[in-house]
């Protein structure tokens, strides 16, 4: 692996060089609050960060997106369409790295989802190191740090960064926009100072190994957990959009003014939202939102472990923070863990 | 605490041997090589066009289909096809008709949507979009050589409809055949004629009952598992396939357990909500297992424990 | 569809401030393509012409005296389809306030002593007009979206159910990429209310106040825990329910 020392003043022309090259997305202030935005020059990141609000997977998995445009009647066509540009995704940080890799393979499995794909093809990321608020819990499941899934990765060392290198285009990017030198020995231990320093700051854990996770699920079915924490659930979907690892969607299609135009268009949707598992004969599969809740943590800790291999929860705590009746995901795990323990002892 | 150690042990190196099968490694990165991107979007439909319609009842329409590209549908019964009206979105819709060279293939539908409404609103020669054949079918082969029992209610019949007139078409390679057939009133009853015509060759044996007592109907009355117990089979021999509401499956396997019906013997197909067909959009997900991908058919032993299947 | 006649549609309006009518006007881009799809025979806000030979009503405001309960009922007989346009006609919306005071005193306060014996300006608690007649679809929101007036309008051109969102502004709030109103210390009635609204309130810098109506299932009782979480009093929880959720408020009472 290439390690580059990059300064502090060096970070400013890299993205003034990107800048011309791609759209650069990075944190910046929105309301005062950390949040993904679109930059025109580098003085609008703000690098040194707590966890966004929202993750960046809508700038891989849009919100709204067309699939097919189409013409109806004597001049019938279909068109399939790809909405992608060159786009940088600056100041990522390991959770979110370890979510588009858990993406990637979603979309690429089976039949690979072209839309998907190639705006991942066209995109960018430059990661950063960064440091937990009281949700984050990444450090219980693992991904507090990130050794590829990454094109560069920024340690922040106090005196500049140190840029780990992940890919050639990475690697190209960075030797034509930026001065960098060789890190020294030094250097690159500070990196490793940085990351024990961060470990000891969560506040949010999860009291078991994370190899342990998808067998306490799955054990835990039938857990009283899941009535008490579906009674004060809204259903409102707010932790399906804010997780960097919830991909479901609906399909839908819209028509112009002359109804005979139109588009087909995939839309975010959510598991926990009242309508998700109802047939049109009117039988909802998921009645409950104790049911659904159930089946979100599932997806998170067991089922896509079973279909995927990793973990689908990666501990960026957004549901946390975002939840207004305080349902969290590390304590209701913890719940589970109690319980589980109590019933063995 | 060494107990669960031990049962996590277990899980770990089951999770490491599925991940080995699927050859999907959590530590090394995908590999977003070119090729991939060379595919075409797999939501591009196929065209069709509606060959013809017949009325089966008030609700229900039988649609011949012709693929303009004059390919055969290449399907299995038991499996879907995504169907699209554009405008009107798309749906999951089994395919009726067995397996056939040619380029047609019937859906019988129900409209109680938007996009079925749509369809029951268009004519012969209209045209109509199709992507799939999706999913896993009735398993044709294995069933060679077993006395057939076939459960089913409501539309249920429209997916068995495919595996009973592929069974027929070669009807020799298999045993005795049994058709079980619950509609709520007599005229919800599908393919009328096709039943009576099976019936009179003598070649399935055929039983109707209609849930409640009707002025018009004279036969049996009850819930379909009604006609189970009277049914003589061979229990060694008999695999058993189940297709109808969801409300129907808890009871009718507990019947077929009175019979001694082995779980390996019986098969069913499941219906749940779906966007993609593709393993993606996650509306038919059931635990870890996706209908469109791994269903809609299943066998009975396969899905006992999963929860939330039946 | 040219060899077609053009299906009929008529605007009506009951007690309200007409802004919905208003938001259909200023859908100035697309008029023209919808008069191409539709003629439209009663609109007071913008034509003359007064025939009621249409097949389409959308309706306009809520219920607040005992006229417009036959002339509404008029409207329901010759429409084949009834839209309700907006909040106050599907849900009552803010006229409900009024229903908080005995109607008498409403009638003084509004009209002056004389009021009492006037038959033209008798008033009842103001109600939405599916109390009063079957209603077959709904645009909410105070004012509507002109995009969801089209979309309406097309579903109902193409002969198929339009589709209402049934989850909460949280879920269009979350898309639009905005902080949470509750994040800045503020409450908001989003997380039970039906979205479509794309969160536009909160997008620009206000909070959702509940305008489009309740989600089928809403978790009333979270919310009213939220809200006290964040500071509200019992009376402040109960007030903000009341500017647009009034109808429910006064049929429980009942």
């Amino acid at each position: 692996m290439n390690y580059r020392f990059l300064s502090k003043k060096g970070v400013a022309s890299f993205v003034t060089g990107l800048l011309k090259e791609f759209r650069v997305y990075g944190p910046v202030k929105k309301d005062g609050f950390p949040m993904y935005g679109e930059i025109t020059s580098p003085d609008e990141l703000h690098l040194l960060h707590t966890p966004t609000h929202l993750s960046p997977k809508h700038y891989l998995f849009p919100q709204r997106e067309t699939l097919l445009r189409f013409k109806n009647g004597e001049n019938h066509s279909i068109e399939p369409t790809v909405e992608a540009h060159d786009q940088a995704l600056f100041g990522v940080h390991s959770c979110d790295i370890h979510a588009i890799r858990l993406m990637d393979m979603v979309f690429a499995y089976g039949t690979p989802d072209v839309n998907y794909l190639k705006r991942r093809e066209k995109t960018v990321i430059i990661g950063i190191d960064c440091l937990p608020d009281k949700h984050c819990f990444c450090k219980s499941v693992n991904t507090m740090t990130v050794d590829s899934g990454f094109d560069l990765f920024l340690h922040d060392i106090g005196s500049g960064f140190v840029v780990e290198i992940g890919t050639r285009k990475g690697n190209d990017l960075l030797y034509k926009h930026a001065k960098t030198k060789k890190a020294t020995a030094g250097e690159r231990a500070k990196m490793a100072e940085f990351k024990n320093k961060k470990a000891e700051l969560f506040i949010t854990k999860i009291n078991a190994e994370a190899s342990t996770l998808p067998l306490l699920y799955s054990g835990s079915y039938f857990s009283p957990v899941w009535e008490k924490i579906g009674k004060i659930c809204y259903g409102c979907g707010s932790c399906n959009n804010v997780c960097p690892t919830c991909y479901c969607f609906d399909v839908r299609d819209d028509v112009t003014l002359n109804l005979t135009e139109g588009g087909r268009y995939r839309v975010w949707d959510g598991c926990t939202l009242e309508d998700f598992a109802k047939v049109a004969g009117g039988h909802n599969f998921r009645k409950t939102r104790a049911e659904r809740l159930r089946h979100r943590f599932n997806r998170k800790f067991q089922y896509q472990v079973d279909k995927f291999g990793g973990l689908f929860c990666v501990g960026c705590g957004r549901c946390i923070r975002t939840c207004l009746v305080n349902i969290n995901i590390a304590e209701v795990t913890n719940e589970l863990i109690e319980e589980t323990n109590k019933d063995r002892s | 605490m060494s107990l669960l150690k031990r049962q996590i042990k277990t899980e770990v190196k089951k999770m490491r041997r599925l991940e080995d099968e699927k050859n999907i490694s959590t530590s090394q990165p995908l590999n977003l090589s070119s090729s991939v991107f060379d595919i075409t979007s797999p939501y591009i439909p196929r065209l069709a066009r509606i060959e013809r319609i017949t009325r089966l009842t008030e609700k229900e329409r039988l649609f011949t289909i012709a693929i303009e590209d004059g390919k055969a549908l290449g399907h299995q019964p038991g499996q879907f096809i995504m169907l699209s009206i554009p405008g009107f979105g798309e749906a999951p819709i089994s395919v009726s008709s067995p397996p056939d060279n040619g380029n047609m293939f019937e859906l019988c539908v129900r409209a109680v949507g938007n996009l079925t409404n749509a369809l029951h609103n268009l004519s012969k020669g209209d045209r109509i979009w199709i992507r799939g054949p999706y999913g896993k079918g009735f398993p044709v082969e294995s069933l060679k050589g077993k006395d057939l029992l076939f459960i089913s209610g409501g539309i249920g019949l429209v997916p068995m409809r495919s595996l009973i007139k592929t069974v027929l078409s070669e009807r020799l390679s298999y045993g005795r055949a049994n058709l079980l057939y619950g509609v709520k009133a007599p005229d919800e009853i599908l393919f009328r004629d096709e039943l009576s015509q099976w019936e009179r060759t003598g070649t399935i044996n055929i039983q109707i009952t209609i849930d409640k007592p009707h002025p018009a109907w004279k036969g049996h009355t009850g819930v379909v598992t009604t006609l189970l117990p009277p049914l003589k089979i061979d229990e060694t021999k008999t695999v058993a396939i189940v297709v109808g509401p969801p409300v129907m499956y808890k009871y009718v396997i507990m019947s077929l357990g009175d019979k001694r019906i082995a779980g390996h013997d019986i098969y069913l197909s499941l219906e749940r909500r779906m966007k993609c067909g593709l393993g993606k959009c996650g509306h038919c997900q059931i635990n870890s297992v996706y209908v469109c991908q791994e269903g809609p058919v299943f066998r009975l032993s396969d899905i006992r424990y999963l929860r939330e299947a039946i | 569809m040219k060899n077609k006649q053009k299906p009929k549609i008529a605007f009506f309006s009951f007690t309200c401030c007409e802004g919905c009518q208003l938001q259909v006007l200023s859908c100035e881009d697309e008029l023209p393509d919808v008069l191409s799809l539709v003629d439209i025979v009663n609109f007071r806000e913008a034509i003359d012409e007064k025939r009621d030979d249409y097949e389409i009503a959308f309706i306009e405001g809520s219920i607040s005296r005992t006229q417009e309960i036959e002339e509404i009922k008029k409207i329901r007989e010759k429409a084949k389809i009834v839209v309700a346009l907006g909040a106050c006609s599907a849900t009552g919306g803010l006229n409900c306030l009024k229903n908080r005071f005995p109607m008498e005193e409403a009638q003084r306060v509004v009209y002056g002593n004389k009021a009492k014996n006037s038959k033209l300006i008798d008033t009842i608690p103001a109600r939405p007009i599916h109390t009063v007649i079957p209603v077959d679809y709904y645009i909410h929101g105070c004012p509507i979206t002109k995009s969801e007036f089209l979309d309406v309008l097309k579903s109902l051109l193409l002969g198929k159910k339009p589709d209402i969102p049934n989850y909460p502004v949280c879920v269009d709030c979350k898309m639009a990429g905005n902080v949470c109103v509750f994040e800045k210390g503020m409450t908001c009635a989003g997380p039970i209310t039906r979205a479509g609204c794309s969160a536009i309130c909160v997008t620009y810098g206000c909070v959702c106040w509940g305008c489009r109506g309740l989600v089928d299932d809403p978790n009333i009782t979270a919310h009213e825990d939220t809200l006290k979480r964040y500071g509200l009093t019992v009376d402040g929880v109960l007030r903000g329910f009341d500017l647009y959720g009034g109808w429910e408020k006064y049929k429980e009472k009942q």
